[in-house]
């Protein structure tokens, strides 16, 4: 996707790719971080790790996916800093959760803007330890693997998390559509 | 063979069912239609979830917490203008007096100020006596805990000179604090008084909370009252610190008298100096102190001063003797026969009327009187907004400092109402708390310099505290951002800050409010390691 040959053209490329990726970074990490001064300084943060990791980016792997991921961890580090992630994923045991009658179904119909803020407004009140695997799962692609080394929880555990975020979102959208 | 349960179906629409799972239950799921529907379901929504999430923009975010408050801002600004223009239009027109009737009400006056202090920590007393006084009541051994609990967890983090230090020093003041620790603590139950009957002897020094105290025995060491009702009749070997809304004192203290009150009558003997912070406070015809540093709306001084007097008042009458100087600053001061003044008499009075000397009174020394009119209104003068640009500027560095050194700080907790409910509670406390903490301390002595850290942190934090609140008003406004950096957000929020409490009549207020959420967010951030270490990249 990218030529890259720090030797040469080094500088030229982190700029493109500075350009090209700064908001979706910053995006990321005001999802994960909650704020935008916050997400602000992180992203200065993940570029300069950006910058120092290029020399091993491997090509042929999406650069957008290992830049997010560069970023989830860097989030990840920083709210682990602050405490949050002990609060968090402690108590969770990983046990499969009991699929209840009373969920509702899947999310499903047409992706309008409307919804999709909807969407977004219902992850913003999910509490911290659905909405940061759901991020990692859905922003930044990441797969379970790479959320449970990254949070550093069992695999399983992050499948419990993701299915039972899901479920608080659709009951979040439940809410209000009545 | 049983269908599989939604969980594992979300994980096979997922493309992360572990292989051993996948290898017994892609067959069935593949065939199922029940399943097969179920997954697709789980895809679509997968697919939904990640376009709804990516889709985000960034206005979307909050600049901080959950700041919701931007539509109050624009009604809330516009009042603020509003009565400053009010104010300013009056002052211009003529000169504005605030009605007799409404003075006390201002927190201009000085009344009105000492009305407001007082009225708040009676308040704090009444309602939030009981923790209050708990709080003060164990803040000596819990400050001491807390340090050693400080140093414990900075140990953890490998601050090991400085923590070892701490440590031992604590450890140290504890070991130390023990056996000097001779204090005699009372408290009474509910509303109950205490008296310390006509006889009875107490050898240490003695801390009351109660409702109303009564000490007509002796004290052989200092006495510290929070009460509604301060009397003492008996004698008190140390200092009299006590607070309270009413202090009468018929007996004797040995050394220094503290009132603070809304009502303060001294007609007994004060050793050495009678500092007196009251609405009134008044030195009886019988009382007798060598000093005497009064502050008050109205202060009487009958009785005899082996020294020196100097008056901070609103209006002064002196009838009394006082065998040196008398000083006086204030509005308005009244020497009237056969008052006797051994040396000079300094005063600082509003205009000639308000200075009315007796020509029976005898005045031994010079006469130095200066006339200093109350000024017109502070807001019509060039040095007001110099001062103020002076105090944003200053403010501003500060701030500036403070967010780069500690960039968690941005992020005070006062979000929402709650947030800045909860804050300003836990600031109150700490408000009120810290000085009762650092007197009940200074008499262990040994707590002395712990105490004088505990005050010094105290102001830093109070300076601190609008600075908070500042930036967090500046962030609603101008939220940081690539265009605005973070320093203008400070900027707007401490010049909005600034003004607000410069605002004639709710400007203390807010001031006072303020105050009270920027500490409580202060203690917050503190208690949720704003001083940890900075993220760095390696």
């Amino acid at each position: 996707m990218y030529a890259l040959e720090p030797t040469m053209q080094g500088e030229t490329d982190l700029d493109a790719i500075y350009r090209e990726h700064y908001h979706r970074v910053r995006n990321l990490c005001a999802y994960l971080l909650g704020s935008r001064d916050a997400a602000e300084d992180a992203a200065h943060e993940v570029f300069l790790r950006v910058h120092n990791k290029i020399d091993g980016y491997n090509p042929e792997l999406s650069l957008r996916n290992w830049i997010l991921k560069i970023s989830s961890n860097y989030c990840v580090d920083v709210l682990r800093r602050r405490g949050v992630e002990r609060r968090l994923f402690e108590a969770d045991d990983g046990e499969s959760p009991e699929p209840r009658a009373s969920d509702p179904g899947p999310l499903t119909g047409v992706v309008t803007d409307e919804r999709s803020r909807r969407v977004r407004d219902a992850l913003r009140r999910l509490p911290e330890k659905f909405r940061i695997p759901l991020i990692l799962a859905y922003y930044s692609e990441m797969s379970y693997d790479e959320i449970a080394a990254a949070l550093r929880i069992p695999r399983n555990t992050v499948a419990t998390l993701l299915f039972r975020g899901k479920e608080q979102l659709r009951k979040e959208l439940k809410k209000e559509d009545l | 063979m049983k269908c599989p349960d939604e969980f594992v179906l979300a994980q096979y629409g997922d493309g992360e069912l572990p292989k051993e799972e996948l290898r017994i239950l892609a067959p069935h799921i593949d065939f199922c239609p029940s399943c097969r529907s179920k997954v697709a379901a789980f895809r679509a929504e997968a697919r939904i979830l990640a376009e709804s999430i990516q889709s985000v923009e960034w206005r979307e975010f909050e600049s901080s917490c959950e700041a919701r408050l931007p539509e109050l801002m624009r009604p809330a600004a516009a009042l603020f203008i509003v009565s400053l223009c009010l104010r300013l239009g009056m002052d211009l027109v003529r000169k504005f007096e605030v009605p007799a009737v409404l003075e006390w009400l201002s927190p201009l006056s000085l009344s009105g100020s000492l009305n407001w202090i007082v009225n708040s920590l009676f308040y704090v007393i009444e309602n939030g006596g009981s923790i209050v006084t708990s709080y003060a009541y164990r803040a000596g051994t819990m400050l001491a805990s807390l340090f050693m609990v400080w140093a414990l967890f900075a140990l953890g983090r490998r601050a090991t000179r400085i923590a070892a230090s701490v440590l031992f020093s604590s450890l140290l003041m504890v070991a130390l604090t023990a056996p000097v620790y001779a204090i005699d603590i009372r408290k009474a139950e509910d509303d109950e008084g205490i008296t310390i009957p006509q006889g009875e002897t107490i050898n240490d020094t003695l801390i009351v909370f109660a409702e109303s105290v009564d000490i007509k025995g002796t004290v052989n060491g200092d006495v510290v009252a929070f009460t509604r009702q301060l009397r003492i009749e008996g004698a008190v070997q140390g200092n009299v610190i006590g607070f309270a809304q009413r202090i009468e004192m018929t007996g004797t203290a040995q050394n220094s008298v503290y009132a603070f009150g809304q009502s303060l009558r001294i007609a007994g003997t004060v050793q050495r100096t009678l500092w007196g912070f009251g609405q009134t406070v008044t030195l009886d015809k019988t009382g007798r102190t060598d000093d005497a540093m009064l502050f008050g709306s109205d202060v009487i001084v009958d009785g005899t001063v082996g020294r020196d007097v100097a008056g901070f008042a609103g209006t002064m009458e002196v009838q009394g003797r006082i065998e040196r100087d008398l000083r006086f600053r204030g509005r308005k001061l009244a020497v009237r026969a056969p008052a006797h003044v051994g040396r000079d008499l300094s005063a600082r009075v509003h205009s000639g009327e308000n200075l009315q000397i007796d020509p029976e009174a005898t005045i031994g020394g010079k006469r130095g009187i200066e006339f200093e009119p109350p000024q017109p209104s502070k807001y019509l003068t060039a040095g007001f907004y110099v001062g103020q640009i002076f105090r944003l500027a200053g403010a501003f560095l500060t701030g500036f400092l403070l967010f780069r050194l500690f960039p968690t700080a941005r992020h005070a907790p006062l979000g929402s109402g709650r947030e800045a409910l909860l804050s300003g509670g836990i600031g109150f406390l700490a408000l009120v708390a810290t000085p009762i903490a650092a007197v009940i301390l200074v008499i262990t002595v040994v707590g002395l310099p712990i105490a004088f850290i505990a005050f010094g942190l105290w102001l830093i934090a109070l300076y601190l505290a609008h600075i908070v609140v500042a930036r967090h008003v500046g962030e609603m406004i101008a939220p940081t951002g690539s265009r605005t950096g973070t320093a203008l957000p400070l900027l707007i929020g401490l010049a909005i800050v600034i003004v607000a409490i410069n605002l004639p009549f709710i400007g203390g207020i807010l001031s006072f409010l303020i105050t009270l959420v920027g500490l409580g967010a202060l203690v917050r951030l503190v208690h949720r390691g704003m001083f940890r270490p900075q993220v760095t990249e390696a």
